[in-house]
């Protein structure tokens, strides 16, 4: 240094100062060294946002927000929406494919007493990611001003409350004592009694259990499913054959309709007397056969001489032991005491 | 100069009156070094000369007063802020914000003044005792042209300079001690969030307002000086409390204005 001269000395020395200031304002002007693409978040709310406030994923800053532009609730057509704050976010293009369409984008601070940032939550990996000039609705912060201003009046109406109704709330607590000491007493007395209550309460439950049980056994056993299984199989075979039957029948009904316009007066009446004979044979053949099925189903239940013959099970045995044993002992036919 | 009270039995009144009369006749000196700073002709090396004895004599001595001025502000604030918030994340980017909005250029301005305003008011006060200035005036130049305008040509420059170089000091003592004394380090210490452009407008332009402030009142200090050796003395003493008090109005002026076109955030 002892060799410079005196301007070169003080130069040096105002040159270290403007590139300290230089840099200085080079590092506060947030100058862009990489790619960067825009952002537009709607808020309603943002609360103390400012330009150049970090845009953060977690901990780690990915951009800043360029603008803070008041819309006042002007209709946006590119949208549909009404924004009353729209702010700018520059994002590092590093990130691009990182920031999904469902990415939320919310109003927080540093700590306690830091600035506004805007944090993002990237959203959905599978989602595409937004592309620049994206326009995305914000999440607003809770307003902690309007949750205090209401709990403060919810605090005073509580407090006017209790003071106009100081009386009246004496008289309440008091009857609700009193109603819980005589309901302590009542059930001090009753002791006995409420014990027998609970102990036939928990032996019907236990019975209804048990019900149940038959019942689910029952519903799940095999003579129900394979009844399911028949009705599934003739509902089957239904829908196969109903289509041509209804062909069938649809035909018959055109040529008796046919029929019916070709046959004069006299034939008609003669026709009807013959349906009448028809219905009246056929209540006949209705009861007839209820009558039989009334038999069949006194046969089914094992009733009767012939019931018990097609139906009981040990007839049947007896009659095949027996056959078995006249065809090894056939003289038993001729035998006679 | 009223603060020093040259004069015995100064009543308050007295005093104010010559307050009034002292910023006007600075005022007097900054106009005609308005004039000659568009008009005069300067020496060949004279600023140079000014420049290297008001910045690079002073660096020194900036650097270590601005060191120990930034430990001390940031030990103390978070002493205090401990007290407060059990957070210290938000410290550095506090004390960043008030050094350039304020701390560095006005606190480190006081120390400047003491050390840059003295030696003006002494060498030119000097003249003024020994007749050179006397001399200067058959001559018909004007003194505040040949002394008082390369001074504060300087004074503005290596003012602004050695602010500019104390805060960054104040910056980096601040930051050891915060790591040193509660555990923040220098990554989090560093935080430019809440400076804005406006706050660095607002440091920079006190800088070169003080700087210049030093120049006129010690050099109006220095030429209105008479009685001797004892003269010179009282000259020097005058230049240094009128300096200091020019820093702390034009501090308030400045800040006042501040408040309205760059507001703190």
């Amino acid at each position: 240094m002892k060799g410079l001269s005196l301007e070169v000395r003080v130069g040096l020395l105002v040159l270290v100062a403007l590139v300290l200031l230089g840099g200085f304002v080079f590092i506060l002007g947030g100058v862009e060294l990489g790619d960067q693409y825009d952002l537009y978040v709607d808020f309603d709310n943002p609360g103390n946002v400012q330009p150049g406030a970090p845009v953060n994923v977690g901990s780690i800053q990915i951009g800043t927000v360029e603008g803070v532009e008041y819309w006042g609730g002007r209709l946006d057509p590119q949208t549909g929406r009404r924004p009353l704050i729209r702010t700018h976010l520059r994002v590092d293009e590093n990130v691009r494919e990182t920031i999904h369409e469902d990415a939320m984008f919310y109003v927080t601070s540093q700590s306690v007493l830091g600035e506004s940032i805007i944090a993002v939550d990237p959203g959905d990996p599978e989602r595409p990611a937004l592309e620049d000039g994206a326009i995305v609705q914000g999440v607003d912060p809770p307003r902690l001003d309007l949750a205090l201003a209401l709990a403060y009046d919810l605090l005073e109406n509580l407090s006017k409350l209790l003071r106009d109704n100081r009386e009246e709330l004496g008289t309440l607590l008091r009857s609700a004592a009193n109603m819980i000491r005589q309901m302590d007493e009542l059930l001090q007395e009753n002791d006995n009694r409420l014990d027998a209550i609970l102990a036939n309460l928990e032996r019907a439950t236990e019975q209804t259990n048990e019900v149940l049980d038959g019942a689910n056994g029952i519903v799940n056993g095999q003579r129900l499913q394979r009844t399911l299984r028949n009705v599934d199989r003739t509902l089957a075979s239904v829908s196969r054959d109903i289509d041509p039957i209804l062909e069938d029948v649809r035909g018959i009904t055109e040529q008796g309709n046919e029929a019916l316009g070709a046959i004069g007066p006299e034939q008609q009446d003669e026709i009807r007397t013959a349906i009448h004979e028809a219905s009246s044979l056929a209540e006949e053949a209705n009861a007839t056969i209820a009558d039989a099925r009334a038999i069949v189903s006194h046969i089914r239940e094992g009733r009767g001489t012939v019931g018990a013959f097609v139906m009981d099970e040990e007839i049947y045995d007896d009659i095949q032991e027996m056959l078995r044993d006249l065809k090894h002992n056939p003289w038993k036919l001729f035998w006679r005491e | 100069m009223a603060f020093t009270a040259r004069a015995e039995n100064v009543s308050p009144l007295a005093a104010l009156k010559n307050v009034l009369q002292d910023a006007l006749a600075v005022a007097r000196v900054g106009r005609r070094t308005m004039h000659y700073l568009i008009r005069g002709k300067r020496e060949p090396g004279s600023v140079a000369r000014q420049m290297f004895a008001i910045g690079n004599q002073s660096l020194f001595f900036m650097c270590i007063t601005m060191a120990f001025i930034g430990a001390i502000i940031t030990f103390q604030t978070g002493l205090q802020s401990k007290k407060l918030v059990p957070d210290f994340s938000m410290i550095g980017a506090t004390y960043l914000k008030l050094l350039i909005r304020d701390l560095a250029a006005s606190v480190g301005a006081l120390p400047l003044a003491t050390r840059v305003g003295a030696g003006i008011a002494a060498e030119i006060g000097s003249m003024v005792v020994t007749e050179q200035v006397d001399a200067l005036r058959m001559c018909a130049a004007d003194p505040v042209d040949y002394l008082v305008v390369p001074r504060f040509i300087a004074s503005v420059i290596m003012g602004t300079v050695i602010l500019i170089i104390g805060g960054f000091v104040a910056y980096g003592s601040g930051m050891l001690v915060a790591q040193l004394m509660f555990d923040v380090s220098p990554h989090t210490f560093t935080n430019l969030s809440l400076v804005t452009m406006g706050d660095l407008v607002l440091g920079v332009s006190k800088a070169v307002t003080y700087g210049g402030a030093i120049a006129l009142v010690s050099g109006q200090r220095g030429l209105a000086t008479f009685g001797g050796s004892e003269g010179v003395g009282w000259a020097t003493t005058e230049a240094v409390v009128g300096s200091c008090f020019a820093i702390i109005v034009l501090n308030l002026v400045i800040s006042t204005i501040g408040y309205f076109f760059v507001p703190a955030l």
